[in-house]
């Protein structure tokens, strides 16, 4: 049976924020159905061609984050978006190297299979025109190659910094993966003979001559892999650390089930380290506003005075990440810049009507809306007294509101 | 937040963004454009009491988007008086202990055209490839027998200025805003291994002491550069931004004791007791304190002083708020600025001498209010800018280019540093870096602030000798 903190905790972990009534309707229910339900979620996805399809309004600001932003807040939201946006972090491109067009095509690349097979989305990823953009895989040439791309694959996506390959082994996969063009204007990605290396190379102690698919199954291959893309959404998830037994528990779930990424979500979020985790993640700035957003009552991006430059204010902007790296995951997320650019934000959205009318002014009644029912005893005091000090009774929710979403205990999942 | 009952006005004032043409990094990081109109629509609408917090700056004109396409008529007044000194004077020694200095970092942001701020002057290559952006010899004011600065900079008339010629990356030279922003606000001229945090978070880090906060970016919500490890930095929007930590509205108050007493809980939450989660807890716990301690200095702040002291504009404003934060000796070490607009590839003329006539007029009296306040010789200020512009103008604009200039004021050696561009030997019509911006920094880390170039700088880069006075 679940209870009403393990609820909270799922919710918050596999999707972004607890809207009205979600805790109610999942407590007393087994703990273990909810999570295999969260893992079900199909979520929602453009195919390859409807995405290329894709038209934009050069005019308009930022489609694609407000978008994204609002498929977060969505009250179906969960483990397909929330995976999203993991993905979008560790296959990381940024819209200053690559346009529009291809971060479109490569965002709903990531929506298709952020719950389906790793294999054939790292196959799609080394191809996707805004990775070949990102990592100057664009135009690399055989005779001399690019080696951008074939860096970053092994050290972040594929294997781990220095975890068994070489300089050598960098040079080489740059030749294997060279050729690859990204027409500018049509985000067309075509493959060109005439520059790639069509001789044989020695790549992780195999000479021969490759394709990108053979490249691609002796990474996978590689004894660290499979450990080191399992661990990376372990982090995500659980964040609590993991030691060499269950980190190779991991790799091997998802090298069982021939790199399915569903039974390695269920391997994580069925252990009893996942429900432990509670507490200890730090909420990165989107995910808090999501969360803030969805907690208030907001649907949407732009409604109530929710804007998406109140999320850029924080410093964490979609489609740009910081480097290749994705963003860091730890707990700078709740500094002072963080707590001043919140600050500014929520006190600039107006609470809607139906919070407003179904919301009681209590500190308990605003604590569980939030899905913090047991904060510290200094939080619940802290409440207490802003409650007792407020003499224009009608800003009394606000008031409550706005604080509890500053507490120590929001700021964390 | 305000309920559905009150919130006309804060409703009218909020435009949507969807009017934005898209918009560089650079500009997206910025989104105070729309945050600002929205401070101040919900000072005027979240209560009388809140007008005292916020409502007093905004009274103070700011210049639209039209202004700065359309420079003033004083402006190109300004632009045309004569006989201003700029020549070098004696040096002012640093303050001897490091622990007090502070730097203050202007970013002119989008690319300043070097060539057109420190001038080459009987410079025929420049009359003949800038024909219509060019700035005549009799224009200029007085600096060396070799350059003669820009005439809208004469705001600074009085105070020693040093330029470094020929700034930029010797390493790679990129086009790209956001690439050569990324550069330089990570420290890394080669662009290769980005880390995340940025050089100045870094001196941040090296400086940090038992103080609440020791870097502010203004203008520019949470700037890349100052991204810390450990230190505290933090990105206002606009100096208005933390309005709500010290307005005396009993809604505000109410809302600061109650942080302030989160902030100082030690307790956990029940079943919670792991150590890692005890740690972000007492993270979460700190950055209510920092955001709280940075209120105060906030409230501090001498309105009255800066719309006396400083121009009427939005870096008027930011210098004013910066000399405010130096006043009060809060451990504030790094003050970066964001002075935007100088991507001049249509009329450069009008443009570029508008934003070095509040560059000029603003940092002149930073400079001055510094001076009479007594900390001179322990504030330095320095410029930035992503890249220089290309040698031959564009149908009355440039574009983007490579090496560039920086401007430094405070203990430094008046004059000019580094070594200038050549006009001739050119790359693909850029002009070629002769100093690499790692250098620069390392003269700030090491002369400045007594940093080892290596604490900062993955490449340790020396320093420029001779830049800093001492």
């Amino acid at each position: 049976m679940a209870t009403q903190e393990q609820a909270a905790h799922l919710l918050r972990r596999t999707g972004f924020g607890i809207g009205p009534g979600q805790i109610d309707r999942l407590v007393a229910r087994d703990i273990h159905d909810l999570i295999d339900e969260r893992i079900a979620d199909e979520g929602w996805a453009l195919s390859a061609e409807e995405a290329e399809d894709r038209d934009f309004d050069d005019n308009e600001w930022d489609t694609l984050g407000r978008e994204w932003i609002d498929q977060m807040l969505s009250p179906e939201t969960g483990l397909h978006e929330r995976m999203v946006w993991f993905w979008h972090g560790h296959f990381t491109s940024s819209k200053e190297k690559a346009t529009d067009r291809l971060i479109v095509r490569q965002h709903h690349l990531i929506r298709r299979h952020c719950l389906g097979n790793f294999r054939d989305f790292a196959r799609d990823m080394i191809v996707d025109g805004a990775m070949l953009r990102f990592l100057d895989g664009d135009g690399s040439h055989g005779d001399s190659p690019n080696e951008n791309f074939s860096r970053e694959f092994l050290e972040l996506f594929m294997l781990g910094r220095g975890n068994g390959y070489t300089e050598d082994d960098i040079r080489a996969g740059a030749r294997i993966l060279s050729g690859w063009l990204v027409d500018y204007r049509t985000g067309d990605v075509s493959f060109d003979r005439e520059r790639s290396y069509t001789r044989p190379v020695s790549f992780l102690g195999t000479r021969k001559n490759w394709t990108i698919d053979g490249y691609l199954d002796a990474v996978l291959e590689h004894p660290a892999c499979a450990d080191h893309v399992a661990s990376r959404i372990h982090a995500h998830l659980v964040s609590t650390p993991l030691d060499d037994d269950r980190r190779r528990e991991l790799g091997n779930t998802l090298r069982r089930n021939d790199w399915e990424i569903r039974p390695l979500l269920a391997e994580i979020l069925h252990h009893d380290d996942f429900v432990e985790a509670r507490g200890r993640r730090t909420r990165q700035p989107i995910e808090w506003f999501v969360a803030a957003a969805v907690a208030v009552g907001i649907e949407r991006l732009g409604d109530h005075g929710f804007d998406l430059w109140q999320i850029y204010s924080s410093g964490q902007i979609p489609f740009y990440p910081p480097n290749v790296a994705g963003w860091p995951d730890d707990d700078r997320w709740s500094s002072a810049t963080q707590v001043m650019a919140r600050g500014n934000a929520i006190l600039n959205w107006q609470l809607p009507e139906e919070t407003l009318n179904s919301l009681a002014p209590t500190r308990d009644a605003v604590l569980s809306h939030l899905g913090i029912p047991d904060v510290s005893e200094t939080t619940a005091r802290a409440l207490d007294e802003a409650i007792d000090a407020q003499t224009e009774y009608s800003r009394g929710l606000e008031l409550l509101l706005v604080t509890a979403l500053l507490s120590p205990e929001f700021s964390l999942v | 937040m305000t309920s559905p009952t009150d919130n006309s006005e804060t409703e009218a004032g909020n435009e949507s963004n969807s009017e934005e043409s898209t918009a560089s990094f650079a500009e997206l990081y910025q989104g105070p454009k729309q945050s600002r109109r929205g401070f101040l629509t919900l000072a005027a609408g979240a209560g009388a009491a809140v007008v005292g917090g916020a409502a007093v700056w905004s009274t103070r004109s700011r210049p639209s988007q039209e202004a700065v396409a359309n420079p003033s008529p004083q402006a190109e007044a300004q632009s045309t008086e004569a006989a201003v000194d700029m020549t070098p004077q004696r040096p002012l020694p640093a303050s001897a202990d490091t622990a007090n200095r502070t730097l203050v970092v202007v970013e002119l942001q989008g690319g300043n055209d070097g060539l057109a701020t420190l001038v080459p002057r009987e410079a025929g290559t420049l009359y003949d490839r800038r024909e219509s952006i060019h700035i005549p010899d009799e224009e200029l004011l007085d600096f060396t027998n070799e350059f003669g600065w820009n005439p809208n900079l004469a705001g600074l008339a009085g105070h020693g200025i040093a330029a470094v010629l020929g700034l930029g990356t010797t390493n790679d030279p990129d086009g790209s805003h956001f690439e050569m922003e990324k550069r330089w606000w990570a420290g890394k001229s080669s662009g290769r291994d980005i880390p995340f945090t940025g050089f100045f978070g870094r001196l941040c880090d090296q400086l940090a002491t038992d103080q609440p906060v020791t870097g502010v970016s203004l203008g520019s919500n949470a700037s890349p550069a100052l991204r810390a490890e450990n230190a505290v930095t933090i990105g206002l929007s606009d100096v208005q931004a933390g309005w709500f930590l010290h307005s005396d509205d009993d809604f505000f108050r109410n809302m600061q004791r109650a942080m302030a007493m989160m902030a100082s809980g030690t307790d956990m939450s029940p079943g919670l007791d792991q150590a890692d989660a005890t740690q972000r807890v007492r993270m979460a716990r700190e950055g209510l304190a920092d955001t709280l301690a940075f209120g105060d200095t906030l409230a501090e702040m001498d309105e009255d002083r800066m719309a006396e002291r400083y121009p009427q504009s939005e870096l008027g404003e930011l210098f004013g708020a910066a000399a405010e934060l130096i006043r009060q000796e809060s451990g504030i070490r790094v003050i970066h600025l964001t002075h935007g607009g100088f991507d001049t590839h249509s009329d450069q003329r009008g443009t570029h001498d508008y934003l070095l006539t509040q560059l000029g007029d603003a940092m002149g009296a930073f400079l001055s209010d510094i001076d009479d306040a007594g900390f001179a010789d322990s504030t330095l200020v320095c410029t930035t800018s992503e890249f220089g512009r290309r040698l031959t103008e564009n149908a009355g604009g440039s574009d983007h280019g490579q090496a560039g200039m920086a401007m430094l004021s405070g203990p430094v050696n008046p004059g000019v540093h580094g070594e200038a561009p050549s006009l001739t030997n050119l790359d693909d019509g850029n002009l070629i870096a002769t100093v690499d911006f790692e250098q620069y920094y390392a003269t700030i880390a090491e002369q400045w602030f007594g940093i080892p170039s290596s604490e900062v700088l993955d490449s340790g880069a020396g320093p420029i000798e001779g830049l800093i006075a001492t």
